[in-house]
């Protein structure tokens, strides 16, 4: 699959300036009123170092992610797949960054009606994977204050699906969403001022995994899942 | 004198909402163009302060909504402004601020120059 989905370098590096660019300005903005010092009470001071520290966390993870997606598209990097039960690893990864999702007035909740659906991945990947839909879904939730995630198995696959109660994609805007995803990044208009490179990311690391990004109809608020290889292990047991 | 403030990044807008209280403003925060409709179907303000990139209708499309609207001072606000060829007096925008170069008193003097 490598080098079938080439992007234009210009398109994902205009997409990564812009989404540097925001946590770039609120952290300008926040050191600019901590520096005023005296406007702030000793909360509001507590609560811009607790901003300044998440948004550092979040920028050095989005530039982790994109030196990883890049070393999948140019290097010659072999990986082993390998069965993780990936109701174990969301969970660990809702864990980590629900400090990040209750600063943002949001709940996170897992689902999932069989525990220990094993998939075929790679530990790091499938990881950095829910951590960017996660992070996306907390980012463009605007109207919402709950990021579902769950995990349900199919024949052949296991669907990972995270789910918010936000804003949504405008039906308008879900077609050429669901053209790109994951494959270039998305117009800059298509959906509350991101560039779409998480999802860029996300179905970069999909597609080394042999697994599907996709985006599905929600009544309300935005949903997107992967779907993972089932391993088969199991069964052998 | 009250100020609606439509600005989608819930930390990007508590800071301005906190730079507006501070100044003495009543701010009142909206974070996409349909709550700003609907706000402004029953309420005028002193001025609006309308970042570019929003949810569903962007702030490029609001500002031709809005045209039907009370007139009412638009201060644009945001990362990425459109090439200056853009000619924002014919919607209404009276000042345009680049985020990633503001300051508090940039803001808070664009503001009361506004209204």
């Amino acid at each position: 699959m490598k080098g079938n989905n080439k992007v234009l370098p210009n398109d994902v590096l205009a997409a990564a300036a812009h989404e540097l660019k925001a946590p770039l300005v609120l952290m300008r903005h926040l050191v600019q009123t901590l520096d005023e010092g005296t406007l702030l009470s000793a909360t509001e001071r507590q609560q811009h170092i607790e901003r300044l520290a998440f948004t550092t966390d979040r920028m050095l993870r989005l530039t982790q992610h994109l030196t990883a997606s890049y070393r999948i598209d140019h290097d010659d990097i072999k990986f082993a797949l390998e069965p993780l039960n990936v109701s174990l690893l969301c969970e660990q990864a809702l864990h980590e960054i629900s400090p990040y999702a209750a600063a943002h007035g949001q709940i996170l909740q897992f689902v999932s009606k069989k525990r220990g659906q094993l998939v075929l991945a790679q530990r790091d990947m499938l990881h950095d994977m829910i951590i960017n839909l996660v992070d996306n879904a907390i980012r463009h939730n605007g109207g919402g204050d709950r990021v579902v995630v769950d995990v349900f198995g199919r024949s052949n696959y296991v669907r990972l699906r995270v789910h918010d109660n936000g804003f949504g994609v405008p039906p308008s805007e879900l077609r050429t969403l669901k053209q790109n995803i994951g494959v270039r990044p998305q117009p800059f208009n298509a959906r509350s001022g991101t560039s779409g490179l998480g999802l860029y990311i996300v179905g970069q690391l999909a597609q080394a995994m042999g697994a599907q990004l996709g985006v599905g109809r929600a009544r309300k608020g935005a949903t997107f899942f992967v779907d993972l290889m089932r391993s088969r292990q199991m069964s052998l047991l | 004198m009250s100020i609606l403030l439509i600005e989608d990044d819930q930390w990007l807008g508590e800071c301005y909402v906190d730079w507006l209280a501070k100044a003495g403003f009543a701010p009142h925060w909206v974070r996409s163009a349909q709550e700003a409709l609907d706000v402004l179907a029953g309420t005028s303000f002193s001025a609006i302060v309308l970042d570019l990139f929003l949810p569903q209708a962007n702030g490029v499309q609001l500002l031709g909504m809005l045209a039907s609207y009370e007139p009412m001072p638009i201060i644009v606000c945001s990362g990425a402004l459109p090439p200056k060829s853009v000619d924002w007096r014919a919607y209404g925008v009276v000042a345009t601020l680049d985020k990633t170069n503001l300051t508090r008193p940039q803001f808070v003097a664009a503001i009361k120059a506004a209204v």
